[in-house]
């Protein structure tokens, strides 16, 4: 039966016999000879060994058993090699995932200061030392992506090393879809058992992955792409057999808790130089009373603000901290309350934006005076720069730090004879179709007393009053590709708007000069200051930084490093030509190259810790297992401690008085 | 090897030289005024005068000293002394042992037998050689007159070594004659199959008519061998062949061995009146064999 089952892992290696059988022969045929010495008194050299006062049939049995040992180590030690491994009856346990919650909450210390990372650790041991040696171990490290630190293996050394590498990063968790994974990933060897360790209810689990999370910061462009891959798998996950999920609820009686779970800075209205920062902070549903809770924003190392905040038990609290600060500033804003339990949720760190004003160059060859008069009315408040350029000076020069000098250009009735795909361009009356704009002119022009919008809501048009814009328009835009038409004539899109590879672009295909009453609607410096600021965020983001989410991954370009807290950069790897994609693992402020910004948990999950009732003490008792089940799974252990018992008693037997 | 190149290797004219010598020593220590005979403290029916003694009824009569009666009236018998002549034996272990692995016992044993013959064709005494290894044999007749010494030396010359030692079986076979008093000597390393047997072998010289004298020649490299690590041992005699790892240690351990089977083979000699000496190849000649002597051998004249 056991041979049955038994398997080698590596049969590759059996080529490796031939190295004992090859080195046997050659010992054979090139032995050294001992030296031929004719004496007179043999028998009392004889008589220095027992073993020659031996029966014949008794060296005989000797010479044997001294084959069949030597025979014994040989087939052990090219078993060993080739991994022998035998496996479990087949309707015994075959593999176990040990499923390993490793987000921020499972850093929650007890009153004696243990982790509950720990706790499980020390479960997970108990447990695994009252396994069969013949069932296949996996451990697998999740929080927001999932890791497998070691993929099946009958090495319990193996288990244990990994079992030593899960650490606690301050990410939020996705114990729903890392549970399904680990269910696919047990139904390799089943019937398995999924042994799932982490502080999270059942009732958290079954939930959708991190749909009860309430971040305020929402997750950008760099989504991790390991959750958005892990989420497709697990979306067409079926129920599978044969697999059993023991959860190993490592939760605290009373977890008291307060965190951050939200922040946003944003630009104070109408006042310029100064930021408001919001802040959610939220408190776990245990305790009797509310959370007292201090609050300290420190920016530069020095504290800035203090104030304290009575948060309800597992309520909410929302507040705007206005923070006066310079440009590019770093601010800590950091929580405490009494007998907190996690220390990863307390503490927020906030990249405020910088304020710099949005350069436009407006390249016209006479320039429309009333265009000239609704930027010099969106000018006054500071925030924009706007430089007239003849057509003649195009192209434009870069700045003195290689970067473009401009964040905005405005083609006002001209287009270059090349078209730039970095630039966020507005092109007013464009004369000819080039590159993304796809227009056709008209000979006349079309005057539209009435313009019909097809978006309202979006940032081109906050506070512009479409239904009274007259204009006269000069071309047709084409409504497909990248650009979406906002504006819309009796002869098609006259406004249109998108991001074309990158590349943010509007096309208004309409004449200023020739729009009548454009120039004396409020709208039109309206839509001229949204235009300029919406084809500006995109460059302004990447200037002001980046208040991310912990577990956000940031795509660097070739030769970029990222540096956290002033600290020596990460080297990426020199060999990689591509982009690399960086994991933010840790708290703190990050910089890798121009891209600046900070990294916080934020994760109402993770804050939200919830009181398990019956708190985890032990694993229970270990059972006795049968001498059968030592003999399953990876032998190699066996079979070396074999050799080496085989090789004591062959010594103890032949070789202990040095006489053959 | 020829013959007489042997027999020059091994009784050069320096050997034979010493052993003037030292007869002449022996003669001079002992007083060996007589030839041809040796006096014993018995008396006999020779003509030299030894004492006088009281007539007694069971004396013969005709022993009377009348001419001493007749001065003293008193009767008193002549006392004669008794000459012996002794018919020595010399029995030489032939076996292969004997020539390998060291050939210094043979060398030994012949020049031994060569002194003990001179010795006592000197004292008119008989001499027999015999050779034995798996039986006994009479190398040569028994000889008197010292003339016959070259016809022993050439006769050792010749002698061949080789075969096994049974030791048992060849002083069973060999039996002393009661004519007159013998003296056996027994020149071997004993090494035989088993060393006991040897030794229990040794005990049927009680049943001889003689002294006997056992010289138990040995190379020092037999008692303790200058052998280390893995050796093939090869029995000489036998052929056996062992395959041995020896350390230090078991050389030790079998010294001891040997020295322990010596001592045993001495005493149980001594215990039948079987004199014993050991024999080593590299000690003097001379000085072994003075002490062979010394030892209460009839042959000295003690």
């Amino acid at each position: 039966m056991i041979l049955a089952a038994a398997q080698l892992l590596a049969p590759g290696l059996l080529v490796w016999c031939l190295v004992p059988a090859v080195l046997a022969v050659a010992l054979y045929l090139f032995k050294r000879r001992p030296r031929q010495v004719r004496v007179s008194t043999l028998p009392f050299f004889k008589s220095l060994a027992a073993i020659y006062q031996e029966a014949a049939w008794l060296r005989r049995l000797k010479k044997v058993v001294s084959f069949l040992l030597t025979a014994a180590v040989i087939a052990g030690a090219v078993l060993a090699l080739a991994r022998l491994v035998v496996a479990p009856k087949s309707d015994e346990l075959q593999g176990v995932v040990l499923l390993i919650d490793g987000s921020a909450s499972m850093g929650a210390k007890d009153a004696a200061g243990e982790t509950r990372l720990a706790r499980g650790k020390t479960w997970a041991r108990a447990r695994l030392a009252g396994l069969p040696p013949g069932v296949a171990v996996m451990v697998v490290r999740y929080d927001r992506r999932l890791e497998i630190l070691l993929p099946f293996s009958y090495d319990r050394r193996a288990v244990e090393r990994a079992l030593e590498d899960v650490r606690v990063r301050p990410l939020p968790g996705d114990s729903h879809a890392a549970l399904e994974l680990a269910k696919r990933l047990a139904a390799l060897e089943s019937p398995a058992a999924i042994w799932h360790l982490t502080d999270q209810p059942q009732t958290r689990i079954e939930a959708t992955p991190l749909s009860g999370a309430s971040v305020a910061v929402p997750a950008a462009s760099t989504a991790p792409a390991a959750s958005a891959s892990l989420a497709g798998v697990v979306s067409q996950a079926a129920p599978l057999p044969n697999v059993s999920v023991t959860l190993v609820d490592l939760g605290l009686a009373e977890p008291r808790n307060v965190g951050v779970t939200a922040v946003q800075v944003r630009p104070q209205p109408l006042e310029h130089g100064k930021v408001e920062c919001f802040l959610e902070i939220q408190g776990a549903p245990v305790g009797d009373g509310p959370y007292e809770t201090q609050i300290e924003v420190i920016r530069q190392g020095e504290l800035v603000l203090l104030q304290r905040l009575s948060v309800k038990r597992g309520g909410v609290e929302r507040l705007l901290l206005p923070i006066d600060s310079s440009q590019g500033d770093e601010v800590t804003i950091r929580i405490s309350s009494e007998g907190d339990v996690l220390e990863s949720d307390n503490v927020v760190y906030v990249r405020l934006p910088e304020s710099r004003p949005v350069r436009v160059a407006w390249v016209t060859e006479g320039g429309d005076p009333f265009t000239q008069l609704a930027l010099a009315a969106i000018q006054e408040s500071g925030q924009l720069e706007v430089f007239q350029v003849p057509p003649k000076s195009w192209p434009l020069a870069d700045g003195e730090d290689g970067k473009p000098a401009f964040d905005v250009v405005m083609f006002d009735a001209w287009l270059p004879d090349v078209w730039d795909p970095d630039l966020q361009a507005m092109v007013i009356d464009p004369p000819r179709p080039l590159g993304p704009i796809r227009s056709a002119r008209l000979d006349r022009g079309i005057p539209l007393d009435s313009l019909r919008s097809v978006a309202d809501g979006h940032p081109l048009l906050y506070g512009v009053a479409s239904g009274r814009v007259a204009v006269f328009q000069t071309c047709i835009l084409d409504a497909g590709g990248g650009l979406t038409p906002l504006w819309v004539g009796r002869a098609g899109p006259v406004l249109s708007a998108g991001e074309v590879r990158g590349q943010r672009l509007i096309v208004m295909g309409f004449s200023t000069v020739r729009s009548e009453r454009l120039g004396y609607l409020a709208s039109w410096p309206l839509l001229l200051g949204n235009a300029v600021l919406w084809l500006s965020q995109k460059g302004q983001d990447e200037r002001t930084g980046r208040n991310l989410q912990t577990g956000e991954v940031l795509e660097l370009e070739t030769g970029q490093s990222l540096s956290w807290n002033g600290e020596d950069p990460v080297p990426s790897n020199p060999l990689s030509k591509r982009a690399t994609l960086v994991e933010l693992d840790r708290l703190g402020f990050f910089q890798a190259g121009d891209i600046r910004g900070s990294a916080a948990l934020l994760s109402s999950r993770e804050t939200n810790l919830q009181a398990n009732p019956v708190p985890l003490v032990a694993a229970g008792p270990r059972k006795e297992l049968p001498l059968e089940a030592y003999l399953r799974g990876d032998l190699r252990p066996i079979l070396l401690w074999g050799i080496l018992c085989v090789l004591l008693v062959e010594a103890w037997l032949f070789h202990r008085l040095g006489v053959f | 090897m020829s013959d007489d190149a042997v027999q020059g290797e091994l009784f050069d004219a320096d050997f034979l030289q010493r052993l003037r010598t030292l007869f002449f020593k022996l003669k001079s220590r002992r007083r060996l005024k007589k030839k041809g005979a040796q006096r014993t403290r018995a008396t006999g029916f020779t003509r030299e005068f030894k004492d006088h003694r009281q007539y007694t009824s069971r004396d013969d009569f005709r022993a009377i000293d009348w001419r001493l009666y007749a001065r003293l009236e008193k009767l008193f018998i002549r006392l004669y002394e008794e000459i012996q002549e002794y018919h020595v034996h010399i029995l030489i272990d032939t076996s292969s042992s004997m020539i390998e692995p060291h050939p210094g016992k043979r060398v030994q044993a012949l020049r031994l037998a060569v002194a003990l013959s001179y010795l006592a064709l000197m004292n008119q005494h008989r001499v027999s050689i015999l050779s034995f290894s798996d039986t006994v044999q009479q190398e040569i007749r028994p000889l008197k007159g010292q003339g016959h010494i070259h016809t022993i030396l050439q006769h050792l010359g010749g002698m061949k070594f080789g075969g096994l030692t049974d030791i048992d079986a060849s002083l069973a076979r060999f039996r002393p004659g009661r004519d007159r008093r013998g003296l056996v000597f027994i020149l071997s390393d004993l090494f035989g199959q088993d060393p006991f047997a040897t030794r229990d072998a040794l005990h049927q010289a009680i049943r001889w008519p003689a002294e006997t004298h056992v010289v138990h020649i040995l190379d020092p490299q037999e008692v303790r061998p200058q052998l280390d690590g893995e050796v093939q041992l090869i029995d000489v005699e036998t052929g056996e062949s062992r395959r041995l790892s020896l350390s230090p240690a078991d050389i030790e351990r079998y010294a001891t061995a040997v020295e322990a089977f010596l001592e045993e083979l001495e005493q149980s000699c001594l215990k039948r009146r079987i004199h014993y000496t050991g024999w080593f190849t590299d000690q003097s000649f001379e000085q072994l064999f003075m002490t062979l002597l010394s030892q209460g051998s009839s042959l000295a004249g003690s």
